[in-house]
């Protein structure tokens, strides 16, 4: 295993900002969160259970909000894909929200020859600053395809499981 | 489906007991496929051709590849089977864990991908309960934090993926209206 830190590299410096997406979230698109992702919890779905739970109205779901930043990582880095989502819900995406994506990196590593780019994707909505927050890292698959690399990215994923547990 | 969300109640002890414990590996009722993976793009609005144009994800991947944000969909249960009847779908181990509280909402996941899921793959889910908190006061209201741990794998064993999920399972507090969690 080879690992050299390129946060110095010129491709991916830590503080570099992506793009600015805004999306939103009426409520239709919430009812279609639910059906979409067989996930009837009624908070998505049903306003009044969603009232009992404490919240205004029915909000998007986890699966939503993945897609939705693992969206905002594949159209700022179109080669790449994610091995490590780390997802932090301040608040709730809410039917009715207008939201805001912005992403910084942080970091990038080499291992086993697979360039990684760890970056931070914030969601703001018109109600909440830092609603979501993940930590992304990415494999920035350049002109390898899938079949050279194979295991190789399996291996490197544990490598870099390993490397998180001690730091 | 309206109204409430059968919950098991429960001890604290109750809970405790479980830690350790994993449910019974769950199978996916049916192989991922290119329809879902379309509808779903079409609700996050993610224009990847990996997911619009088959011979563009053949020629990157070897195979038409799955958005990795799907991982959870395609272990979602049935909401009803000839043999079970109705079910209450209960999605995953968290909200079997009896505990007091009546409601839940998901705070954190933290998930690594070992390889691309592709069309065709029947995946399966193995969950195992790690962590229950003291009680906490939230904004939301009084319960407890659940961490587990689901394991995702190929028909053939190949891990997939692997999450760390903290759920906040609570009563809510009377007049609360502070959103956190999805």
């Amino acid at each position: 295993m080879i690992m050299k830190s390129l946060a110095n590299a010129t491709k991916y410096s830590p503080g570099d900002a992506g793009p600015l997406l805004k999306t939103e979230t009426p409520l239709r698109r919430v009812i279609l969160n639910a059906a979409v992702t067989w996930d009837y919890f009624p908070g998505h779905h049903d306003v009044e259970y969603a009232k009992s739970q404490g919240q205004s109205t029915i909000f998007v779901n986890t699966m939503f909000i993945q897609g939705l930043s693992d969206r905002y990582l594949t159209e700022w880095f179109p080669s790449s894909f994610i091995v490590r989502r780390t997802l932090k819900m301040k608040g709730s995406i809410l039917a009715g929200d207008e939201v805001t994506v912005r992403g910084t990196v942080l970091d990038s590593q080499v291992i086993d020859g697979l360039t990684f780019v760890s970056t931070r994707v914030a969601m703001d909505t018109d109600k909440q600053t830092d609603c979501v927050e993940t930590l992304n890292t990415s494999w920035m698959r350049g002109p390898h395809s899938y079949a050279e690399v194979g295991d190789r990215l399996a291996r490197a994923v544990t490598t870099l499981i390993e490397l998180n547990q001690r730091a | 489906m309206t109204g409430g969300f059968d919950l098991p109640i429960g001890t604290i002890d109750d809970a405790r007991a479980m830690i350790g414990r994993s449910a019974p590996t769950r199978f996916a009722p049916g192989p991922v496929n290119l329809a879902m993976i379309r509808h779903y793009c079409g609700l996050v609005q993610d224009p990847n051709p990996e997911y619009w144009d088959e011979q563009f994800s053949v020629a990157r991947w070897g195979g038409q590849i799955s958005p990795p944000a799907m991982t959870m969909i395609w272990l979602q249960p049935l909401q009803w089977t000839p043999e079970g009847g109705e079910t209450n779908g209960t999605p995953s181990l968290a909200p079997n864990v009896p505990l007091p509280g009546n409601t839940l909402i998901n705070v954190s996941t933290d998930t690594y991908f070992f390889r691309p899921v592709f069309t065709g793959m029947h995946l399966n889910i193995t969950e195992t309960l790690i962590d229950i908190s003291e009680p906490k006061t939230t904004r939301l209201g009084e319960g407890h934090f659940l961490t587990t741990e689901p394991v995702y794998r190929t028909e053939d064993g190949d891990e997939v993926a692997r999450s760390r999920n903290i759920l906040f399972r609570y009563e809510p507090a009377r007049g609360a209206a502070s959103e956190v969690g999805a």
